[in-house]
């Protein structure tokens, strides 16, 4: 049990970054929960309450590296994906990841039509910082989640 | 200030230092020893600071029996006064270590009490001494130098053997003492101080045969770097001399004769007259001189950026809300971008004054890159960026913020390049929140607690261009804030302008 406990620590690390190492494999879906959960931290630490992150400047380097992710996920988006992220605008506003599909079609103009583009934009920008941090409950996301850990 | 401090030398030092020069000596500037180059002092040491003295230094050298012993002679004055003009040194960059001390306590408490300067003022009070000291002893060994230059090229000389034995090790020496390493910056300037010389002689005698110290008074920028940054370091490992005991007394004896004197008042009040390195230490380095934050900037200043750009419709956005504010920001754009939108490029400048910067070519990560794909981002970036802007970058900001830190590869191509690599300390998050209101909140708390710095948007995305309404509207109305351009903001932190197309 000792032996497997001590080898559970070795790897965990390994493990860990393996399953980070290749990010394309997360969905857009998950990313932008996670950007919704730093946009939450982001409220948490300025207003100096109890955040995964000490400082706004902490916040900075985790939202740059996930924009980083979220990007290269996006040069692989293939046109069936979008299909799939144009009927998740009619619930996004539950995980709060309107801003992230907002984002995601800034560049593929004509895609949605002009009355469903409004909707999600007009929903992305109606979120709040009260929005995300209840979406990081219904997300279930914390600053232990792998993701969120990899965002450190 | 170097003329002021000459004169408190005179006004208040004459008793501690027998003479004081009139000479054209100049301390060389850290930035001068940064940029391994000492901006030629215009005339130099006009024989002779004290000709007895020189002539008999010169004849007691000479009366030694054979030229072995003749050039060790030399060799043992020369060491003797390079040993005070080191200590002398060491006591300047003591002076320089405090004095960004003192600046950088300003700029974080925004005034200084009188106790805040007490250690200063003895610093400066000490380098006043050293100066004095430093410019007596390598006037008397640029005199002799003099000498034996004008000896060794005078056939006629009768002397002009021993003197050209002399020369012949001048290079030997200056070789073995910089092999040592922590006199470089000293070994630098005083380089610099005998080109001159050796200019003086060439000026007269064309044909004169002088020893060719370029290496030593023009070494590469990173060596002279070094020189100057290891030279502060052994400061604080420096042993005490009788220069330091002598200052001490110094010190207090003036302090108790002079504590009520109105000139005292004037030398605490003189912040006008200070050069703090601190306020010159941006400059294109793959080290921390060359990485800007913005916390350095005077209190209350902010510089408004925005990358990714030019975009087809939200820069113009951009223009506008910074035009009605009447505030110039820099853009840091993609080259892609550039090639896309050369209106836009030319606009930002021509019609808006605003400033222009590379942000890599495609946005690409840059610590993942493969050296060719790195060299496109950065260089051809460059090249294609000069193509529309009509000139070359002057700041660089990695994608992602990812520059692989200080002197990485990443880092050594934007230095190359004559670019400061930027940064930022208020981070809007504008690229994920889509609410102009949430985005405008997260800077103003930020800006509140920072209260100087580089501010990072993007002007890619419509509710940027809402936001940066709100914040630029907000520094407005902020007493004691002002929006500058981010060169300039560069320019004040080093007290040198800083220029950008």
């Amino acid at each position: 049990m000792k032996t497997i406990l001590i080898l559970m620590i070795l790897f965990t690390p390994i493990l860990f970054s393996t399953a980070y190492g290749d990010t394309t494999k997360l969905s857009l879906k998950t990313l932008a929960q996670a950007s919704s959960f730093l946009l939450a931290q982001s409220e948490l630490v300025q207003d100096k309450k109890a955040s995964c992150y000490k400082s706004s400047h902490e916040i900075s380097q985790a939202s740059q590296l996930l924009k980083s992710w979220i990007d290269q996920k996006m040069t692989q988006l293939t046109d069936d994906d979008y299909k799939i992220l144009k009927y998740r605008v009619a619930t996004c506003e539950i995980d709060c990841s309107c801003p992230i599909y907002s984002l995601a079609f800034e560049n593929k103009v004509g895609f949605l039509s002009a009355d469903l583009k409004k909707q999600l934009d007009d929903k992305a920008s109606a979120l709040k910082s009260a929005d995300h941090l209840k979406c990081a409950e219904t997300n279930q996301f914390t600053c232990e989640t792998p993701l969120i850990r990899a965002l450190k | 200030m170097r003329k002021v401090n000459r004169v408190l030398i005179t006004l208040f030092l004459g008793m501690a230092i027998s003479s004081c020069t009139s000479s054209s000596y100049r301390q060389p500037s850290a930035e001068a020893i940064e940029n391994g180059q000492e901006s030629k002092v215009e005339t130099t040491s006009q024989p002779y600071y004290h000709q007895d003295k020189t002539e008999q230094i010169f004849a007691n050298i000479m009366s030694e029996p054979t030229n072995g012993e003749k050039s060790q002679r030399y060799e043992h004055y020369i060491d003797r006064q390079r040993g005070v003009y080191y200590a002398a040194q060491n006591l300047l960059r003591k002076f320089d270590v405090e004095l960004d001390k003192m600046y950088k306590l300003k700029l974080k408490k925004g005034t200084l009490t009188k106790d805040d300067k007490e250690p200063f003022f003895k610093m400066r009070f000490e380098m006043n001494i050293a100066w004095a000291f430093s410019e007596r002893n390598l006037h008397e060994l640029l005199d002799i130098y003099h000498t034996v230059l004008e000896c060794a090229n005078n056939p006629q000389h009768v002397n002009n053997v021993p003197c050209n034995w002399i020369l012949s090790n001048t290079d030997k020496r200056l070789a073995k003492i910089w092999k040592l390493g922590q006199e470089r910056a000293s070994i630098i300037s005083l380089a610099q101080e005998l080109e001159v010389v050796q200019a003086n002689v060439l000026a007269a005698n064309p044909n004169a045969r002088v020893p060719n110290l370029n290496a030593y008074s023009n070494p590469p920028k990173a060596v002279a770097t070094k020189a100057y940054q290891d030279t502060t370091k052994y400061l604080s490992s420096r042993k005490v001399t009788t220069l330091d005991t002598f200052i001490n007394s110094e010190w207090e004896k003036f302090r108790n004769e002079n504590n009520n004197s109105e000139l005292y008042d004037a030398l605490y009040n003189d912040e006008e007259k200070r050069e703090p390195n601190a306020l010159d230490t941006l400059f294109p380095a793959a080290d921390g001189n060359g990485h800007v934050t913005g916390n350095r900037f005077p209190k209350g200043h902010w510089a408004m950026t925005f990358d990714d750009g030019p975009h087809p419709s939200h820069t113009q956005g951009m223009f506008t809300a910074l035009k009605e504010a009447d505030i110039i920001g820099t853009f840091f754009w993609l080259s892609q971008n550039i090639k896309l939108y050369p209106k836009l490029v030319k606009d930002a400048k021509d019609k808006y004054g605003y400033f222009r910067a590379s942000h890599s070519y495609t946005h690409a990560n840059l610590p993942k890159l493969n050296d060719a794909d790195l060299r496109h981002e950065i260089f051809e970036a460059s090249d294609d960026f000069a193509k529309v802007v009509g000139e070359k970058p002057t700041l660089f900001r990695c994608p992602y913020g990812a520059c692989n830190g200080n002197n990485s590869t990443i880092r050594k191509y934007i230095a190359q390049l004559n670019m400061l690599e930027i940064f930022w300390n208020v981070d809007t998050l504008d690229w994920q929140d889509k609410n102009p209101d949430s985005i405008f909140e997260r800077a103003k708390k930020q800006m509140e607690s920072l209260d100087h710095g580089i501010v990072l948007f993007h002007d890619v995305h419509p509710q940027s261009v809402e936001a940066t309404k709100l914040v630029l509207k907000y520094i407005n109305g902020h007493a004691g804030w002002k929006a500058v351009p981010l060169s300039v903001a560069i320019g004040l932190s080093r007290d040198k302008e800083y220029y950008s197309p």
